[in-house]
């Protein structure tokens, strides 16, 4: 499968091997050069680097157009939030999912449709167990 | 009319005081406490400290009663959770939000921002304008995403003098297929409204044969206004 993921984080980096790994393609797009050279290097991914405010023109380089499976993944919540939506909106991706670690934001956009991951909530409900007890 | 304006740069700063000689009501919603110390002193208390992604601080800035929400913080993606949280959580009548990224245009439409105001754009025109020398305006801005109205003017130079509107790829006869040039660049979107000849204004056809300083109106977009730009001025 043809997968794009933006954003070179810790989460990116532990999901790109097993993806490269099961036999999927892989392109990563980040904004800072450095960590994609390093995951080069690490992992057989196709690197784009991009610049804002340029962001849909490089979403178009990393070959969103026929991605089947779209991750963001980066460290602002609102940044995977809006692609995401573009995604699934504009280039009609089938499969989106949006990286959020505000528990709140991942509350209002889960009933919108999004699909979303978040440590955020999990933290949240361990948090309070762990003193609850 | 209740108006929330998240963010306060010099943009949301203006926006307020005009809104409130108006006779507006406004609170404008500022995240950085800093910034806010500063506008406590010359607006007073229309300005409250609160991230407009939050929405406890949406709320206590009101806006359950609020008739207008306006996005202009620094970062588009961020005016569009504002938006979309205005509209989805709190049933808002009218979500308005700047953009600096053209593109971001049709995707905050579709996702149901009410009004979007693309500032790179607007600064760009103007600029552009304020060049006398310029030969391709921006006049307007059409309401369908990246649709605008402009004026191109034909330099001596250009290969396009002499030429047909149709040899030029401009106009086809068969209007329902899409015009389509020698090097692939369609100008299917585009279309030509008037020509202006030495002060005279005279209806486009394809047999038109285009003379140096003449001006052409005409509808594009924004995939398409370099290619007609290019045709049309350009020496090829």
């Amino acid at each position: 499968m043809q997968v794009l993921i933006f954003g070179c984080t810790r989460q990116a980096d532990a999901l790109v091997p097993v993806l490269v790994h099961d036999g999927h393609h892989v392109t990563v797009m980040d904004t800072d050069s450095d960590r994609l050279a390093i995951m080069k290097r690490q992992t057989d991914i196709e690197p784009v680097w991009i610049a804002d405010p340029l962001m849909q023109d490089f979403l178009i380089e990393g070959k969103i157009e026929t991605a089947e499976a779209f991750y963001s993944l980066s460290d602002d919540d609102h940044k995977n939030l809006l692609l995401c939506q573009i995604a699934s909106e504009i280039y009609n991706v089938p499969r989106t999912m949006c990286l959020l670690s505000d528990p709140q934001l991942q509350a209002f956009y889960e009933p919108l449709g999004m699909r979303v991951i978040n440590a955020g909530r999990d933290f949240l409900n361990s948090a309070q167990e762990l003193i609850a007890r | 009319m209740f108006v929330i304006i998240v963010g306060c740069n010099a943009t949301g700063y203006h926006l307020a005081k005009s809104l409130l000689v108006a006779q507006h009501e406004v609170i404008v919603l500022e995240k950085s406490l800093a910034r806010c110390q500063r506008l406590w002193d010359e607006l007073g208390s229309v300005v409250i400290q609160g991230d407009g992604t939050d929405l406890a601080d949406l709320r206590r800035a009101g806006i359950t009663r609020a008739d207008t929400v306006i996005a202009v913080t620094d970062k588009d993606e961020t005016n569009l959770v504002i938006c979309q949280m205005a509209k989805h959580a709190f049933s808002v009548g009218r979500t308005v939000a700047t953009i600096k990224d053209t593109k971001n245009h049709t995707v905050f439409r579709i996702l149901g921002v009410d009004s979007v105001v693309n500032s790179g754009d607007l600064v760009l025109h103007v600029l552009e304008r304020t060049i006398v020398e310029s030969s391709f305006n921006h006049l307007a801005t059409l309401r369908d995403p990246g649709t605008f109205l402009v004026s191109v003017y034909i330099p001596d130079d250009a290969t396009a003098v002499g030429k047909t509107l149709k040899e030029l790829g401009i106009i086809t006869q068969e209007s329902d297929s899409a015009p389509e040039n020698k090097d692939g660049n369609t100008l299917a979107k585009s279309f030509p409204c008037v020509v202006v000849r030495c002060g005279n204004p005279m209806v486009p056809s394809a047999e038109m044969a285009l003379k140096a300083h003449d001006e052409l109106f005409a509808v594009t977009t924004s995939e398409e206004e370099s290619t007609l730009y290019d045709k049309l001025t350009g020496i090829w």
